[in-house]
Formats: structure tokens, C-alpha cells, sequence
């Protein structure tokens, strides 16, 4: 039963936060996104369902808000149990087959026929255990990489096969809403895709970061086969293609993500940008003395995030001039970080870029005076938005919503991948103070008008109200 | 196939080409040594009234069942040690063998130790007696332990010329001791076994080199255990296999000895019938061969593109054909020599048909130990388990008729190891029309 209290203003519904590997249980900006937005919209009442990767107990990170209900944590990848190994009716083999088919080309996929077929209660894995199963991969070997090693293709197609029969199970476990809102595209999004197939409840994906581009990102630092990337990359598109086929409103961040989402299917009349929301009172400017200049990056250590470019980016630019950088973020990559390490060893500028760990950013905004990113990847990022508000400009790589927050002179934006443009702009900032404050007064107030929590809650609960009068 | 299909020359000209056909060879001498040496020996020994005899051969008898039964699941671990070097990453061969002897011992004491209440008091041991069964056993169940070494490191050669060494030791020991005081025989055959037993260590240490490591013993027992539980299926097999090839043996002397008011009574025409009748199976030594032939291809069966994959498959399957049909053709023709030889030189009648009827069984058995070798490819080591408890039920079947003609013991033998045969067969033939499949699956039931 819904009830709208009052137009705008109340919204007694029930709306499920679908996520992956992130809130509550990981730390990261989507999760922070998703905290913020249930934080602000008080009338509504939140179940999670958040997917991780395997069956692990994990804490919260997170307080936990009034008006959550319930948390539901599903793992993607499940061990060999009664449930996995119930058999699926012959007669869903068909609906398998052509499902899995769709899924290695990449299409997206018609999941009516499947929920239908699929018992309630346990998605058995009983298929891949079948010859139907083994001449189908045969089949896609041979259509697609007959050349390969057929080891590895018959692993990485089990393997990705696995997890999405795996996956099938969300359907009996995602609780009962009135709405389902993904927090972004992959598992979350198809899972989204299920329960609107099944229940035919409104769908909302909200797209903070492009899940295929993060995709290719991981691909190119782990050290995987060509056949592997194609296949995962293949996998993942459809995921997307499904979400995008099932949604009734995509929800980008920033204007940028629209042609790739059109281009991977997504209906332009579905789509509707919603600037994400800051604090803003939490966020406040502050003065800023004369100092040897702070160029703080306020990003967790993952590859993702270019630490690497900035690490030579600072070397071009202690060279020239006195400065300081502060890398000011969780490490989630220990791999990484060493690497990160080394790389500062040997280039001989250890004292001058420290690794910071976990910081308060509220405490560190006001001990910095240039704000930055080297990511290669990148939705609206949420320190950005509050760095901003706190007066700082920026300097950073121009992915995802970046530019579009960065324009009108708050800030300067260079391609990824190009430490060389990032030190050039660093020393543009650092060689003049008044451009620093300029800049800084100019990114406070397009903070302040823009990207306001407040906006972005009354923005969702319109568009709540609108999907379920219009449902 | 049907033999008589078969191109003779196509499928000798590989074999005799083959370094496998040698090592088939190098298992056929030691067991045509020990076999005639054995028979020798026996016969020999006429000084003898029935009752020493019989106790006699029990003595030696039950010391080398209870050490095969033993040593039977150590055997195939030592294989999987020697093969697979993860588990003793140095001195594999050396420490495997150290340790399995020790493990083997342990069972095979255990045993002894279950058996004392009937060696004294149904079968009348005294002291001395359980005492040579206690080193006999010890040294049997150490030899068995270090000749599957020297099988599974694939030097064949030393089993061979130790065996036939080692065995005129025995001959020479026991007949010299026989000659000096006929009480001394049992003596004079330990002897010999601690000569065979030292030749074999001397020949592990040439073989092996030395051991550089110090041994964890505890490490390498917990090693022994975790490798055991992941080869269930095939230790299990090794024992029921061992176990198959003598219940109905077993069971004959039971029956005579409680006929004659004793504990076990060997002499007879059942156990020289039985005991010839298993002759046939020397045919296995073409496992040998087939194993060699394919080695390579399942250690790569899953390499490479399908078609290769599937090329190797071919491969194999052809390498299975030629291999059963060999060790068939072996089996029937070896058969066909027993049975003619036994025909013609027993003078006891009643001994020929317990001889044709064990060898009819020792074909069949032989198809069900070849096929053990292939099951597992597909994870089907139970498959050869129930292949062997089939022998085993059809020679339990068979005890209540034993008492009325001992012939029923050979009847059950021959039915148990056809319906094992069947079995065996028709899986493993059921496996390979959908091998790839099968071969796949096996992966994905394991993972």
C-alpha cells in the first residue's frame, strides 16, 4: 500500500537500495551517494540488498539510519550446497540456453521466460553440469575463439555462467518494495532487472561511475588473456543492455554519461540527470594562509584512480618548485600501494608525498590548497563536490562528470593518463594565489547552487512520486 | 572390436616398437620368477608329511596376504608421492618410501594383532610360529612398499633383476636350511626374505640417491593422510582388489581345514588349481604399457584448443582399444597354455576344472584392473569398486556351496569377476562415447 502524505513534501513508500560491493558494508563515494540519499529522505523507508562477491560476514561502515528497515547481504558467487545443486526442469534448459547465448554476445536479455522457469526457492546449477550445457560452450568456442586455449574459455565461461545462474537466486531473495533503485549497473542493475521482471515494480538506476569503463580499467592492470577480457567485457555489456532493457528511469549524475549510455541501448526518453548533493553546512570555505602550497588528493589507493600519474606528475613538479602533495584515502589495494611506494622510492620525492591512510576530509579541506584527481575513471566524484564547497580549485582528469562540474573556471581539467598536462597545471596554480582564490570563490558558489544534498533528495523523491503515480 | 576384426600385425607392430612392451616384460620376469621358483621350492620339500606342509604354507601364506591387504593402499600412494612431488617436494621417492613402510607396517601389524586370538587358538601357532608371521609380515609389507616405488619412478628394471635375484636367494636359503634340518625351513625362508628385502633397500638407496632432507615424520604422515583422502576411491579399490584375489582361497581352506577338524588346510587341489588359474593375469602387465602410451596425453588432456583436445582423445581411445585387446589376446593365450599344461601334466583330475573355471575369472579380472585405470579420468574410481566387490560378492555367494565341491569357490570367483567385467566395460565404454563431455565434467564436479 503506498501513500503519498503530501505532494513533494511526504512520500510514505518503500523503495530497495540495491547495490554492489558497496553500501553499507564498503566505504567508497557510490556508498556515500547512497548513505546521503536515504539520510535526506527521512519519509521514505529503505531495505538494502547489497551483493558481494562470496558468503563472508562484513561489518558496517556506515551509521545505521532510522528509516532503514531491513539488510539483506547476497553473495554472487555461492559454494556447493543443496540449493546449488537442485535440478532445474529440462524445460528451462531452452530459456538457458538462449539467455546465456545473449549474455556472451553481449545483448540484452529477456529475463520473463527465465523467473518463470527458474523454481522459487533455488536456482540449481544442475545446466552446467548438463550436455546441453557442454555443447553450448562448445559451440561458443568454436564461433568465437577456436584458436584459444579451450582450458581457459570453458573456465572463464563456467565461471561467468556460474555467477549469473548464482545470481538468478536474487529473485527470491530481494525483499519486497515498491520501488527498486540500483545504485549503479552490473550485478546491482541486473538483480534491479529481475525484481521489475518478477514483480513489475518501477526500476531506477542511478549510474555514478560507467561499470564498463571500470571494467576495462581492471582489466588493463591485471595481467589477463585476451579471450578472458573479451568474454568478461562481452559479459558485462549485456548486464548493462539488460538493466538498461528493464529500467523506467536511468539516472546519470552528470550530462556526460547520456551518449554512452544511448549508445549501449539505453532509451534517451528514460534518462534524467541528477546532480549529486553535498552537505553543504559540513563544507565550509576558510581562509587560507601563504604556505609552500598543499596539492591534496582525496581518493582512495586503488588503481582506478591514477595514483601512479600523480605520483610522476609531482615529480615533474617538486623539480620545479617548492610544494607538497598528500595522498588522502583508504588503502583498498595493498598490491597497489607498494607499487605506489616504490614508484615515490625511486623517484626520490618521499619527503615531500606523504600517504595519509584514512582521513577525516572535513579536518584536511582547510590544510590544502589545490584539490585533485588523476582517475581514470570517474562518475561525479563526492570530494570533488565538497572540496568545491570548502573554496578549493581543482586540478583533475577529465572523466566521467568532471568536466562538466569543473566548468566555468573552478578548475582545470587534462586528459587521464597524462601526468606531464597534470604537473603543468599544478605549477599554473602554485606560481599564483590569486588564481588559487579566484577559482576557489567561483567553485563555492557553483557548489552551493548545484550540488546540494537538499536538491538532490527533493530531485529522487519527485521522481519516486512520478514513477509510482505513473505506475 | 571383435578379435578376430582386429589387424594382428597393425596392433603388434607399435607395441614391440614401444618402451612399453618392455616394462610389460620387466613385470611378466619377476612374477614368471617367483612363480616358478615358488612351485620349485614345494615341490621340493618331501620330507614333509601334509600337516607340516599345510603349516607351513599357512605361515608364509597369511605373512604375505596380510602385508599385500597392507601395503595394497600404500602402494598407490606412493605413486600419486612419487608422481606428483607437491607433497614431498625433495627426497620424494626416498621419504614416501620411508614413511609408507611405516604406515604399511601399522596396518598390517594391526591386522596380525586382530588375527593372534585364531593363530593360537584355531590354527595352534605357538610363539615361535606367530613370531616368523610377525617378521615375515614386516619384511613383505616393506618389500611391497619399495618395489611400487620403483614401478611408479618407472625403473622397472630393478624390481626385476632384484626379484629374480632376491627369489634364488629365497630358493637357495630355504632348501639349504630344509636340507640341514627340515624344522629349519621357515627359518631359512625369512632369511631369504631379509635377503630380498635388503636387495630391494640397497636397490631404493642406487635408485633414489640419498636422503638429504631430515624427515618430519609427523609432517609426512599428516602429508600421507591428506593425499589418502583425496585418493579414497582408488586406495579402496587397491584393497578390495588384493582382497578378491584371495577370499576364495581363504574361504577353501576354511572349509577343508574345519573338514578336517583344524584351523585352515591349504594342500589341495583347489589352491594348486586356484593359484595357477591367476596366471592369466600376468597378461596385466600391458597396463604397464597402456599407462606409458598415455601418459603425456592425460597429463595434457586438457591443453590447447578442442581440437586438440579431441585429438588426443582419438588418441587415447585408440591406445585403450589396442591396450584391452592386447592384454585380452595375452590373458587367452596364456589361458590357453595353463590350461593345456595343467591338463597335461596334473595327475589330479579334479584340479582341471577349478583351473579353467579361475582362468575364465583371472580374464575377467584382468579387463576389470584395466579399466581402473581408465575410470578414473572421468573421477569414476567407484566404478572399479563396485567392479571389484562384484568378485568379492560373487566369492561370498558361493561359501555355503564350498563344503559340497570346492569348485563353487572358482564358480563364484569366474561369475563376481564377470559381472565385474561387465561393470567395468560397459561404463568405461559408456564414458568414452561422450568423453570430452565426461572428461569436462569431472572438472566442474570437482571445482
Amino acid at each position: 500500500m503506498i501513500t503519498i502524505v503530501a505532494e513533494g513534501k511526504g512520500l510514505n513508500t518503500r523503495t530497495c537500495i540495491i547495490s554492489e560491493g558497496s553500501y553499507p558494508i564498503i566505504p567508497g563515494g557510490l556508498s556515500e551517494w547512497a548513505h546521503m540519499l536515504i539520510k535526506n529522505l527521512k519519509d521514505v523507508e529503505f531495505e538494502i540488498f547489497c551483493i558481494v562477491a562470496f558468503e563472508e560476514d562484513k561489518p558496517w561502515v556506515y551509521e545505521r539510519l532510522p528509516n532503514i528497515n531491513n539488510v539483506v547481504v547476497k553473495p554472487l558467487m555461492r559454494s556447493n550446497n543443496k540449493k546449488t545443486r537442485a535440478k532445474l526442469p529440462k524445460e528451462a534448459f531452452a530459456s538457458l540456453e538462449e539467455f546465456f547465448n545473449g549474455a556472451s554476445e553481449g545483448k540484452a536479455l529477456g529475463l520473463e521466460n527465465l523467473v518463470s522457469a527458474v523454481p522459487r526457492g533455488a536456482a540449481g546449477k544442475s545446466w552446467l553440469r548438463s550436455e546441453s550445457y557442454w555443447e553450448f560452450i562448445k559451440n561458443n568456442y568454436q564461433k568465437n575463439d577456436a584458436s584459444g586455449s579451450f582450458l581457459e574459455y570453458f573456465w572463464t565461461s563456467y565461471g561467468l555462467d556460474s555467477m549469473m545462474l548464482d545470481s538468478l537466486n536474487f529473485v527470491n531473495e530481494i525483499p519486497e518494495a515498491d520501488i527498486y533503485h540500483c545504485v549503479s549497473t552490473g550485478f546491482a542493475g541486473f538483480a534491479g532487472a529481475l525484481a521489475k521482471a518478477a514483480f513489475n515494480k518501477p526500476l531506477v538506476i542511478t549510474e555514478q561511475g560507467l561499470y564498463l569503463n571500470e571494467r576495462r580499467n581492471d582489466l588493463t592492470r591485471q595481467k589477463v588473456s585476451e579471450s578472458y577480457g573479451r568474454q568478461l567485457m562481452q559479459f558485462s555489456e549485456s548486464m548493462i543492455r539488460t538493466s538498461y532493457r528493464y529500467v523506467d528511469k536511468l539516472v546519470p549524475p552528470c550530462l556526460s554519461h547520456i551518449p554512452i549510455e544511448t549508445d549501449l541501448g539505453a532509451d534517451v526518453n528514460k534518462i534524467q540527470v541528477i546532480n549529486n548533493g553535498i552537505e553543504i553546512e559540513r563544507f565550509q570555505p576558510s581562509a587560507r594562509p601563504e604556505r609552500i602550497p598543499v596539492i591534496g588528493c582525496f581518493a582512495r589507493v586503488v588503481p582506478i584512480k591514477g595514483v601512479t600519474d600523480l605520483i610522476e606528475a609531482a615529480k615533474i613538479v617538486i623539480d620545479r618548485c617548492p610544494v607538497e602533495f598528500v595522498m588522502l584515502g583508504d588503502v583498498q589495494d595493498q598490491q597497489y600501494y607498494e607499487e605506489c611506494q616504490e614508484l615515490v622510492q625511486k623517484l626520490g620525492i618521499g619527503d615531500h608525498f606523504k600517504f595519509m591512510g584514512h582521513i577525516n576530509p572535513v579536518e584536511w579541506y582547510p590544510k590544502v590548497d589545490v584539490f585533485t584527481l588523476a582517475s581514470l575513471s570517474e562518475g561525479v566524484p563526492y570530494a570533488l563536490l565538497e572540496a568545491m564547497s570548502c573554496g578549493l580549485p581543482s586540478v583533475c582528469t577529465a572523466v566521467g562528470g568532471v568536466p562538466e562540474i569543473l566548468s566555468g573556471g573552478v578548475g582545470f581539467v587534462v586528459p587521464p593518463g597524462h601526468p606531464e598536462q597534470l604537473a603543468e597545471k599544478y605549477c599554473a596554480l602554485i606560481g599564483n594565489r590569486e588564481l588559487r582564490l579566484e577559482m576557489g570563490a567561483r567553485a563555492t558558489e557553483k557548489a552551493r547552487n548545484q550540488y546540494t544534498i537538499k536538491k538532490m533528495g527533493d530531485n529522487f523523491r519527485g521522481l519516486y512520486e512520478e514513477l509510482i503515480n505513473g505506475h | 572390436m571383435g578379435i578376430e576384426g582386429y589387424n594382428l600385425t597393425k596392433l603388434f607392430k607399435p607395441i614391440v616398437n614401444n618402451p612399453g612392451i618392455r616394462q610389460a616384460v620387466l613385470f611378466i620376469v619377476p612374477s614368471l620368477v617367483t612363480t616358478t621358483i615358488s612351485i620349485l621350492l614345494f615341490s621340493l620339500l618331501t620330507d614333509f608329511n601334509s600337516t607340516q606342509l599345510n603349516h607351513l604354507s599357512i605361515t608364509i601364506f597369511a605373512a604375505i596376504i596380510i602385508s599385500l591387504v597392507g601395503a595394497a593402499g600404500m602402494q598407490l600412494l606412493i605413486y600419486r608421492i612419487i608422481e606428483d612431488h607437491e607433497y614431498f617436494t625433495e627426497d620424494a621417492a626416498m621419504r614416501g618410501i620411508k614413511t609408507g613402510i611405516l604406515c604399511t607396517v601399522i596396518i598390517s601389524m594391526l591386522m596380525v594383532i586382530i588375527g593372534i586370538p585364531y593363530f593360537l587358538n584355531v590354527l595352534n601357532f605357538s610363539a615361535a610360529d606367530l613370531l616368523i608371521v610377525i617378521i615375515l609380515t614386516l619384511i613383505y609389507s616393506a618389500i611391497w612398499v619399495i618395489t611400487s616405488a620403483f614401478w611408479a619412478a618407472e625403473k622397472n628394471l630393478y624390481p626385476a633383476a632384484l626379484f629374480a635375484i632376491g627369489y634364488i636367494g629365497i630358493f637357495a636359503c630355504t632348501y639349504g636350511a630344509y636340507k640341514i634340518n627340515f624344522s629349519y625351513t621357515l627359518a631359512g625362508f625369512a632369511i631369504g626374505s631379509c635377503f630380498l628385502l635388503v636387495l630391494c633397500w640397497i636397490g631404493a638407496r642406487k635408485a633414489f640417491g640419498k636422503q638429504a632432507v631430515v624427515q618430519n615424520v609427523r609432517a609426512d604422515l599428516r602429508r600421507i593422510r591428506h593425499i589418502a583422502s583425496q585418493n579414497a576411491g582408488a586406495i579402496l579399490f587397491n584393497i578390495i582388489y588384493v582382497l578378491a584375489v584371495f577370499l576364495d582361497k581363504i574361504f577353501v581352506w576354511i572349509v577343508q581345514g574345519r573338514a578336517a577338524g583344524g584351523g585352515l588346510s591349504i594342500l589341495g587341489p583347489y589352491t594348486e588349481g586356484a593359484f595357477l588359474g591367476l596366471i592369466p593375469m600376468l597378461s596385466i602387465g600391458v597396463v604397464a604399457y597402456f599407462s606409458i602410451k598415455t601418459k603425456v596425453l592425460v597429463e595434457n588432456r586438457f591443453k590447447g584448443t578442442l581440437i586438440e583436445i579431441q585429438n588426443r582423445i582419438g588418441a587415447y581411445k585408440s591406445a585403450y582399444q589396442k591396450g584391452y585387446v592386447t592384454m585380452l589376446l595375452a590373458a587367452y593365450i596364456l589361458g590357453i597354455i595353463v590350461a593345456l599344461l595343467g591338463y597335461r601334466f596334473i595327475g589330479n583330475t579334479s584340479v582341471i576344472p577349478v583351473l579353467v573355471t579361475v582362468i575364465c575369472g583371472s580374464i575377467m579380472f584382468s579387463g576389470i584392473i584395466f579399466n581402473s585405470m581408465v575410470l578414473p579420468v572421468f573421477g569414476k574410481s567407484s566404478v572399479s569398486v563396485a567392479a571389484v566387490l562384484a568378485v568379492i560378492i560373487g566369492e561370498i555367494v558361493s561359501y555355503p556351496f564350498i563344503a559340497t565341491n570346492v569348485w563353487y569357490a572358482a564358480l563364484g570367483f569366474f561369475i563376481g569377476s564377470l559381472i565385474g567385467f561387465s561393470i567395468s566395460t560397459f561404463y568405461t565404454l559408456y564414458l568414452f562415447s561422450r568423453f570430452e563431455f565426461n572428461m569436462f565434467n569431472v572438472l566442474v564436479k570437482n571445482q
